[in-house]
Protein backbone atom coordinates (compact mmCIF):
# COMPACT_ATOMS: atom_id res chain seq x y z
CA UNK A 1 0.00 0.00 0.00
CA UNK A 2 1.27 3.33 -0.95
CA UNK A 3 2.15 5.74 2.64
CA UNK A 4 0.73 9.30 1.46
CA UNK A 5 2.22 12.33 2.71
CA UNK A 6 0.66 14.24 4.97
CA UNK A 7 1.09 18.13 5.86
CA UNK A 8 -0.42 19.46 8.84
CA UNK A 9 -0.34 22.96 9.51
CA UNK A 10 -1.38 24.23 13.12
CA UNK A 11 0.04 26.22 15.81
CA UNK A 12 -1.22 23.90 18.57
CA UNK A 13 1.75 21.75 18.61
CA UNK A 14 0.36 19.10 20.84
CA UNK A 15 -2.38 18.76 18.78
CA UNK A 16 -0.27 18.46 15.97
CA UNK A 17 2.12 15.57 17.31
CA UNK A 18 -1.34 13.90 17.66
CA UNK A 19 -2.91 13.67 14.85
CA UNK A 20 0.57 12.39 13.69
CA UNK A 21 0.77 9.72 16.27
CA UNK A 22 -2.61 9.09 14.94
CA UNK A 23 -2.15 9.13 11.23
CA UNK A 24 1.32 7.06 11.55
CA UNK A 25 0.73 4.47 13.24
CA UNK A 26 -1.77 2.83 10.52
CA UNK A 27 1.58 2.49 8.87
CA UNK A 28 -0.52 4.52 5.64
CA UNK A 29 0.97 8.01 6.82
CA UNK A 30 3.82 9.68 6.93
CA UNK A 31 2.87 13.06 8.27
CA UNK A 32 5.25 16.49 8.59
CA UNK A 33 4.13 19.16 11.33
CA UNK A 34 4.69 22.65 10.74
CA UNK A 35 3.73 24.99 13.47
CA UNK A 36 4.44 28.01 12.02
CA UNK A 37 2.38 29.04 9.13
CA UNK A 38 4.83 31.58 7.69
CA UNK A 39 6.91 28.45 6.94
CA UNK A 40 4.25 26.35 5.81
CA UNK A 41 5.29 27.37 1.79
CA UNK A 42 9.19 25.91 2.31
CA UNK A 43 8.23 22.83 4.48
CA UNK A 44 5.84 22.09 1.67
CA UNK A 45 8.79 22.27 -0.50
CA UNK A 46 10.76 20.11 1.08
CA UNK A 47 8.19 17.53 2.28
CA UNK A 48 5.92 17.29 -0.97
CA UNK A 49 3.04 16.61 0.36
CA UNK A 50 0.05 14.35 -1.08
CA UNK A 51 -2.33 16.52 0.86
CA UNK A 52 -2.24 19.36 3.61
CA UNK A 53 -4.24 19.84 6.75
CA UNK A 54 -5.01 23.60 7.59
CA UNK A 55 -5.72 25.08 10.67
CA UNK A 56 -7.89 28.11 9.81
CA UNK A 57 -7.08 31.06 12.81
CA UNK A 58 -3.16 31.02 13.51
CA UNK A 59 -1.11 33.76 15.01
CA UNK A 60 1.04 35.61 11.87
CA UNK A 61 -0.66 33.88 9.26
CA UNK A 62 -4.42 32.06 8.80
CA UNK A 63 -5.12 29.04 6.85
CA UNK A 64 -6.34 31.23 3.55
CA UNK A 65 -3.23 33.13 3.46
CA UNK A 66 -1.29 30.11 3.85
CA UNK A 67 -3.40 28.65 1.06
CA UNK A 68 -3.12 31.25 -1.04
CA UNK A 69 0.29 30.93 -0.76
CA UNK A 70 0.70 27.53 -2.04
CA UNK A 71 -2.07 28.13 -4.54
CA UNK A 72 0.63 30.92 -6.35
CA UNK A 73 3.23 28.72 -5.84
CA UNK A 74 3.57 25.09 -7.62
CA UNK A 75 1.00 23.58 -5.03
CA UNK A 76 -2.26 24.79 -7.80
CA UNK A 77 -4.26 21.53 -6.85
CA UNK A 78 -2.90 20.05 -3.21
CA UNK A 79 -5.63 18.72 -2.01
CA UNK A 80 -6.52 20.77 1.19
CA UNK A 81 -8.82 20.04 4.36
CA UNK A 82 -9.34 22.63 6.67
CA UNK A 83 -9.37 22.52 10.56
CA UNK A 84 -11.22 24.80 12.40
CA UNK A 85 -12.91 25.04 15.74
CA UNK A 86 -14.73 27.98 15.24
CA UNK A 87 -17.75 25.84 13.82
CA UNK A 88 -19.38 22.77 15.91
CA UNK A 89 -19.28 19.71 15.10
CA UNK A 90 -22.58 20.34 14.64
CA UNK A 91 -23.01 23.25 12.75
CA UNK A 92 -20.38 21.88 10.18
CA UNK A 93 -22.20 18.47 10.08
CA UNK A 94 -25.11 20.34 8.66
CA UNK A 95 -22.92 21.71 5.66
CA UNK A 96 -22.10 18.14 4.70
CA UNK A 97 -18.89 18.67 6.76
CA UNK A 98 -17.79 21.71 3.87
CA UNK A 99 -17.89 25.17 3.07
CA UNK A 100 -18.23 26.61 -0.29
CA UNK A 101 -17.09 22.96 -1.39
CA UNK A 102 -13.90 22.67 0.36
CA UNK A 103 -13.64 20.05 3.17
CA UNK A 104 -13.72 21.40 6.74
CA UNK A 105 -13.18 19.28 9.83
CA UNK A 106 -14.37 20.50 13.21
CA UNK A 107 -11.45 20.18 15.98
CA UNK A 108 -11.57 18.82 18.31
CA UNK A 109 -10.79 15.69 15.50
CA UNK A 110 -11.72 11.91 15.88
CA UNK A 111 -8.99 10.34 14.28
CA UNK A 112 -10.98 7.61 12.24
CA UNK A 113 -13.30 10.33 10.91
CA UNK A 114 -10.22 12.86 9.75
CA UNK A 115 -8.62 9.44 8.37
CA UNK A 116 -11.67 8.92 6.34
CA UNK A 117 -11.87 12.15 4.93
CA UNK A 118 -8.63 12.04 4.03
CA UNK A 119 -8.51 9.11 2.18
CA UNK A 120 -12.16 10.57 0.65
CA UNK A 121 -10.81 13.99 -0.46
CA UNK A 122 -7.58 11.85 -1.83
CA UNK A 123 -9.68 9.67 -3.94
CA UNK A 124 -11.49 12.46 -5.20
CA UNK A 125 -8.01 14.30 -6.08
CA UNK B 1 -16.59 53.28 47.38
CA UNK B 2 -19.22 50.59 47.50
CA UNK B 3 -21.96 53.04 47.87
CA UNK B 4 -20.69 54.69 44.86
CA UNK B 5 -20.32 51.78 42.93
CA UNK B 6 -23.87 50.59 44.30
CA UNK B 7 -25.23 54.06 42.84
CA UNK B 8 -23.45 54.18 39.51
CA UNK B 9 -24.96 50.87 39.05
CA UNK B 10 -28.60 51.71 39.73
CA UNK B 11 -28.04 55.00 37.56
CA UNK B 12 -27.08 52.56 34.45
CA UNK B 13 -29.82 49.97 35.42
CA UNK B 14 -31.89 52.61 35.50
CA UNK B 15 -30.65 54.07 31.94
CA UNK B 16 -31.01 50.59 30.33
CA UNK B 17 -34.11 49.84 31.54
CA UNK B 18 -36.27 53.34 31.78
CA UNK B 19 -34.20 55.29 28.97
CA UNK B 20 -32.59 52.59 26.53
CA UNK B 21 -34.93 49.76 26.47
CA UNK B 22 -38.61 51.67 26.61
CA UNK B 23 -37.65 54.65 25.29
CA UNK B 24 -35.12 53.88 22.62
CA UNK B 25 -35.76 50.19 22.37
CA UNK B 26 -34.93 49.87 18.30
CA UNK B 27 -32.59 51.81 18.54
CA UNK B 28 -30.22 50.03 21.70
CA UNK B 29 -31.92 46.52 19.47
CA UNK B 30 -30.36 47.98 16.47
CA UNK B 31 -27.33 48.14 18.25
CA UNK B 32 -27.14 44.97 19.99
CA UNK B 33 -28.70 43.12 17.51
CA UNK B 34 -26.15 43.49 14.65
CA UNK B 35 -23.71 42.29 17.48
CA UNK B 36 -25.11 39.40 19.28
CA UNK B 37 -28.81 39.12 17.67
CA UNK B 38 -30.45 40.84 20.67
CA UNK B 39 -33.73 42.62 19.93
CA UNK B 40 -35.82 44.09 22.85
CA UNK B 41 -38.76 41.94 23.78
CA UNK B 42 -37.16 38.72 23.24
CA UNK B 43 -34.29 39.61 25.54
CA UNK B 44 -31.16 37.24 25.10
CA UNK B 45 -31.33 33.57 24.93
CA UNK B 46 -27.37 32.31 25.21
CA UNK B 47 -29.09 28.75 23.47
CA UNK B 48 -29.83 31.18 20.59
CA UNK B 49 -26.79 33.02 20.43
CA UNK B 50 -24.35 29.63 20.31
CA UNK B 51 -26.37 28.86 17.49
CA UNK B 52 -26.30 32.01 15.67
CA UNK B 53 -22.66 32.19 16.27
CA UNK B 54 -22.27 28.72 14.51
CA UNK B 55 -24.02 30.08 11.60
CA UNK B 56 -22.46 33.86 11.75
CA UNK B 57 -19.03 31.98 11.21
CA UNK B 58 -19.58 30.14 8.18
CA UNK B 59 -19.26 33.34 5.49
CA UNK B 60 -16.27 34.79 7.93
CA UNK B 61 -14.84 31.23 7.51
CA UNK B 62 -16.04 31.44 3.72
CA UNK B 63 -13.62 34.67 4.04
CA UNK B 64 -10.69 33.46 5.00
CA UNK B 65 -10.44 30.49 2.90
CA UNK B 66 -10.46 32.62 0.05
CA UNK B 67 -8.16 35.04 1.69
CA UNK B 68 -10.86 38.13 0.84
CA UNK B 69 -10.98 39.53 4.30
CA UNK B 70 -12.79 42.98 3.54
CA UNK B 71 -13.49 45.53 6.84
CA UNK B 72 -17.41 44.41 6.94
CA UNK B 73 -15.51 40.43 7.83
CA UNK B 74 -13.65 42.77 10.26
CA UNK B 75 -16.77 43.83 11.66
CA UNK B 76 -18.33 40.30 11.72
CA UNK B 77 -14.90 38.90 13.52
CA UNK B 78 -15.60 41.55 15.97
CA UNK B 79 -19.11 41.04 16.45
CA UNK B 80 -18.23 37.20 16.89
CA UNK B 81 -15.70 37.49 19.40
CA UNK B 82 -18.25 39.26 21.27
CA UNK B 83 -20.74 37.14 20.96
CA UNK B 84 -18.19 34.41 22.45
CA UNK B 85 -17.39 36.25 25.35
CA UNK B 86 -20.86 37.15 26.00
CA UNK B 87 -21.57 32.94 26.03
CA UNK B 88 -18.01 32.54 28.01
CA UNK B 89 -16.01 30.92 25.54
CA UNK B 90 -12.45 31.38 26.18
CA UNK B 91 -10.85 30.24 23.21
CA UNK B 92 -13.23 31.17 20.87
CA UNK B 93 -12.69 34.45 22.22
CA UNK B 94 -8.76 34.31 21.60
CA UNK B 95 -9.23 32.76 18.23
CA UNK B 96 -11.35 35.64 16.60
CA UNK B 97 -9.08 38.19 18.55
CA UNK B 98 -6.14 36.60 17.11
CA UNK B 99 -7.46 36.93 13.56
CA UNK B 100 -8.89 40.39 14.15
CA UNK B 101 -5.17 41.15 14.93
CA UNK B 102 -3.52 39.59 11.71
CA UNK B 103 -6.27 40.80 9.40
CA UNK B 104 -6.72 44.54 11.18
CA UNK B 105 -2.64 45.31 10.40
CA UNK B 106 -3.36 45.08 6.53
CA UNK B 107 -5.55 47.99 6.53
CA UNK B 108 -6.10 51.51 6.59
CA UNK B 109 -5.46 53.46 9.36
CA UNK B 110 -8.92 53.62 11.45
CA UNK B 111 -8.35 49.35 11.39
CA UNK B 112 -5.07 49.89 12.36
CA UNK B 113 -6.28 51.92 15.26
CA UNK B 114 -7.92 49.12 16.64
CA UNK B 115 -4.38 46.70 16.90
CA UNK B 116 -3.68 47.75 20.83
CA UNK B 117 -7.76 46.58 21.28
CA UNK B 118 -7.35 43.51 20.19
CA UNK B 119 -3.60 42.53 21.55
CA UNK B 120 -5.36 43.80 25.10
CA UNK B 121 -8.17 41.02 24.58
CA UNK B 122 -5.44 38.69 23.89
CA UNK B 123 -2.78 39.69 26.36
CA UNK B 124 -6.22 39.35 29.10
CA UNK B 125 -9.05 37.55 27.84
CA UNK B 126 -10.38 37.34 31.09
CA UNK B 127 -11.00 40.89 31.93
CA UNK B 128 -12.87 41.40 28.25
CA UNK B 129 -14.87 38.23 29.07
CA UNK B 130 -15.88 39.74 32.85
CA UNK B 131 -17.33 43.45 30.64
CA UNK B 132 -18.77 41.51 27.77
CA UNK B 133 -20.79 39.32 30.54
CA UNK B 134 -21.90 42.46 32.50
CA UNK B 135 -23.79 43.37 28.65
CA UNK B 136 -25.45 39.84 29.21
CA UNK B 137 -26.39 40.63 32.79
CA UNK B 138 -28.40 43.54 31.24
CA UNK B 139 -29.52 41.92 28.05
CA UNK B 140 -30.79 38.92 29.83
CA UNK B 141 -32.45 39.87 33.40
CA UNK B 142 -33.22 43.42 33.33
Amino acid sequence: MEVRRVLIVDDEAAFTSLVKLNLEKTGRFTVCEVNNPTKALAAAREFKPDITLLDVIMPGQDGGQVLAELRTAEFVNLPVIFLTATLTQRGLHERDDQIDGVPFIAKPVEPKKLIKRINEVLANS
Amino acid sequence: MQIRNDLIHREITDAVTNGLRIRYGEVLGALYGEIVNYYPGRFLEIEQLRRDLDVEAVPVLHAILHNKIEPPVLHAIRSLMIGCAITGDQAAVLRWATEGLNRSRQFGDEWKKTVPQWEAVLNDPNQFILYARQIKLFLTQI
